[in-house]
């Protein structure tokens, strides 16, 4: 795809390969380490599939908990309360809080799931040399590794929430185990969306 | 992936493109997260604890998922669903247990859901209120075999399994105002509760299940006796009259008290339970537990027969046989016998319920108890109706002993009981004193009495009706204002007073003076001088009375 005029040569077709930490270029066949900043290049990240596979199972795994055991524990006079996501955006819509609610579900539920998505359909075609665009899967890229970090939104509001609401018997907000594992299922979706050499993408669009 | 017309790079890339063939560490990562789930499912489904299934008429406050089983206000279980049961009349709660307390869970298991309970006796469970409600569960520290179904009970127990105490349970003819949570009493003390009423299997008594609370359970006796405390107690002796409440509470809802004779605390006390097994007899109040205090009351050893010729009006089951005036049983019951011949005056036969032990004979033989009454019999012991009260016409057993008449001995032959000589009531000369008294108190002069009582009257209305009745109010305080015009007067002369003293006191200066120029032997020295004097006393004495005016100004009227 695209206009043949753009069809660039990569480092790599001319038997190159660049330091991602001080961009010199040297030769494909030079030692390891970067000749001027001593960090170690490589043309292409060693089994940059698998641990995205591996990362993104993780991440994948530990979402389900996130969403099933409750985020936030409520301990008030008037009894305990616990909330999962999804039952804290209900709570929001029911008590009006529209844009709240929009903004935990799209950090909490949406891009996560998209997320997963993206990074799974990146590395599928990848592997199965699906025909999809350079320029698309770049941008796919892009997007999964800048949004990624708005996952985090949730497990913030819980900590900033449990850390101020601790007024004893009044009411107290204590983490709860699911905001753990949406913790855990967060960093390792954006752990496992670094871990996809983005020159990959590129290698495969030599095949148009 | 044609680049194989790039020479330099070929080899490399060709060792590259192997590089995915070989495992990448970061596979550790999701095997770990497998194993780490699978641990943790494996671990809360060995931790779950069993299911038991509660059947209540209403699930009041019971959510699913929500409502905890607590003990001791401590989470044992988690109410998993609740739903109708198969008859769609009463709700299965299925409530899953800790594992921990998965031994307890056998056949002495009880549940119970407790909400906000306001009533006469209590006030508890105000705390659902806010928390909503919850199911409790008690069970004894002994474990035993699972069960898994249980019907919860309708209301809370009063006193849990654990709890440290005595149960017993008391008989009554009626219930009275007994009711379950009424408290029982020990000298005015709430020492237990009444825990359940209920009718005896074939509904002659009302029985009620009590427990006492440790240490007040080491005062129960096999002979103690128990009465109820249904609000006021009230009585009419001698002595005046008395009422006696137990307690406020019990005012209302009724209580049982219980106390023990002096003579049965020195038997062992009855400590648990399970050697309690006779059933106390609740009395329906205090006197009439004092009045029972000996055993044998229905012992049917120690019954005689009586027959009592004529009308026995008044006599009736329950009526006290005295003995020198002292109780020593009761009449059981009174029955009336046709006359054996035509025309003649038929009679009645009472069994006499005799207690020995009041007579210092306790736990005797019945042979012993019969050769003792017919010694007696033969010293002259008869049996005889007297009056009882003069107001209600009750009759009442007198034993009395008549040295002449030891001619008659006891019948033994008689069915059921043996029957003991009687002598001739003189109830009749009672009804007659009776009669001449109220013949009397009908011809004392109450007519004149009251109308010299009401002439009284009149003449008292008409002497404060009189003028100078009316006037008097208006003479008195004519009086009260001339003594308020006179006691001015008093204050302004109090007021001059001090003047006076100055002036006086000014004149003996003048006449020291005077005397000074005067020689101490010529005879107007010696008078002058006693002149002085008088006046110095004098002015001593209109101090004095000027400080009594200040300090009392009646004294000018009073003298005093």
């Amino acid at each position: 795809m695209g206009n043949p005029d753009l069809q660039a040569l990569s480092a790599r077709q001319s038997g190159l390969k660049a330091c991602t930490s001080c961009g010199s270029l040297q030769s494909i066949t030079d030692h390891r380490l970067c000749r001027d900043c001593g960090a170690v290049v490589r043309s292409r990240r060693s089994k940059s599939l698998q641990r995205v596979w591996a990362f993104l199972i993780v991440g994948v795994m530990a979402y389900f908990p996130a969403n099933i055991y409750p985020i936030m524990l409520t301990r008030s006079f008037t009894g305990n309360t616990s909330d999962t996501i999804l039952s804290g955006v209900v709570v929001l819509i029911q008590s009006g809080s529209y844009v709240v609610a929009l903004i935990i579900f799209a950090a909490s539920i949406c891009i996560p799931v998209v997320k997963f998505l993206v990074i799974a359909g990146l590395a599928l075609s990848l592997q199965y040399d699906w025909d999809i665009s350079n320029h698309t899967r770049h941008r796919l890229h892009t997007v999964t590794e800048f949004i990624g970090r708005w996952s985090m939104i949730d497990v913030f509001v819980v900590a900033v929430l449990a850390a101020l609401i601790q007024l004893g018997a009044i009411m107290t907000i204590v983490p709860g185990v699911g905001i753990n594992a949406f913790a855990v299922s967060v960093i390792f979706t954006m752990l496992a969306a670094s871990s996809l050499d983005p020159r990959l993408l590129w290698d495969h669009s030599n095949n148009d | 992936m044609t680049n194989a017309n790039m020479g330099p790079a070929s080899s490399e890339v060709q060792r590259t493109k192997r590089l995915p063939a070989r495992l990448s560490l970061a596979w550790l990562l999701p095997l770990a997260a497998i194993l780490f789930a699978g641990w943790v499912l494996w671990d809360s489904y060995n931790d779950r604890g069993p299911l038991v299934e509660i059947s209540f008429d209403k699930a009041g406050g019971v959510t699913a998922g929500e409502t905890r089983v607590r003990r001791n206000d401590v989470d044992v279980g988690k109410v998993e669903s609740v739903r109708l049961a198969d008859d769609l009349n009463s709700v299965v709660v299925s409530v899953r247990m800790d594992p921990q307390v998965a031994p307890y869970l056998d056949q002495d298991t009880r549940f119970w859901i407790v909400n906000a309970r306001i009533n006469t006796t209590e006030i508890s469970g105000l705390g659902t209120l806010l928390s909503g409600s919850f199911i409790e569960v008690d069970w004894d520290d002994v474990p035993g075999d699972r069960r898994s179904e249980y019907v919860g009970l309708q209301e809370p127990p009063l006193t849990t399994r654990g709890t440290p105490g005595l149960r017993l349970t008391l008989s009554a003819d009626e219930a009275g105002y007994i009711y379950v949570g009424s408290p029982v009493f020990l000298r005015q003390i709430e020492v237990g509760r009444v825990e359940r009423r209920r009718l005896s299997a074939d509904a002659t008594k009302v029985l009620f299940d009590i427990f006492i609370e440790a240490p007040h359970h080491k005062n129960v006796y096999p002979g103690t006796r128990f009465y109820g405390v249904s609000g006021v107690e009230g009585s009419i002796g001698a002595d005046g009259a008395s009422v006696r409440v137990e307690s406020i509470a019990a005012l209302f809802t009724g209580g049982i008290a219980f106390e023990n004779p002096l003579e049965i605390t020195k038997s062992s006390p009855v400590i648990s339970s399970s050697n309690s097994n006779r059933s106390y007899k609740l009395f329906g109040s205090r006197t009439e537990a004092r009045g029972s205090l000996f055993d044998g009351e229905d012992d049917e050893r120690y019954r005689f027969l009586a027959e009592f010729p004529g009308s026995v009006k008044g006599l009736r089951a329950d009526t006290p046989i005295e003995y020198n005036g002292m109780r020593v049983g009761r009449v059981a019951s009174v029955s009336a016998n046709l006359p054996n011949n035509i025309g003649g005056e038929g009679s009645a036969t009472a069994v006499l319920q005799f207690q020995p032990a009041r007579l210092g004979l306790a736990d005797v033989s019945q042979k012993l108890w019969h050769e003792a009454v017919a010694e007696l019999v033969g010293g002259g012991l008869r049996v005889q109706l007297a009056s009882g009260n003069l107001l209600t016409g009750s009759l009442r057993v007198r034993m009395v002993t008549q040295p002449q008449l030891s001619a008659d001995a006891i019948d033994f032959s008689s069915k059921p009981y043996p029957t003991l000589p009687v002598m001739p009531a003189n109830v009749e000369a009672v009804t007659a004193d009776v009669e001449t008294l109220v013949k009397n108190l009908s011809e004392l002069p109450l007519g004149s009495l009251v109308t010299a009582a009401t002439g009284l009257l009149e003449d008292t209305r008409k002497l404060i009706a009189s003028p100078e009745m009316s006037t008097l109010p208006r003479d008195l305080s004519t009086s009260m204002s001339s003594l308020a015009a006179s006691a001015a007067h008093v204050e302004s002369a109090t007021a001059d007073l001090p003047a006076l003293i100055t002036l006086l006191t000014r004149v003996s200066g003048n006449a020291n003076e005077v005397l000074e120029g005067v020689s101490p032997d010529s005879e107007i020295y010696f008078e002058l001088s006693a002149a002085v004097r008088e006046l110095g006393v004098a002015a001593r004495s209109i101090a004095a009375f000027a400080e009594l005016l200040e300090e009392n100004p009646n004294a000018i009227l009073t003298g005093r």
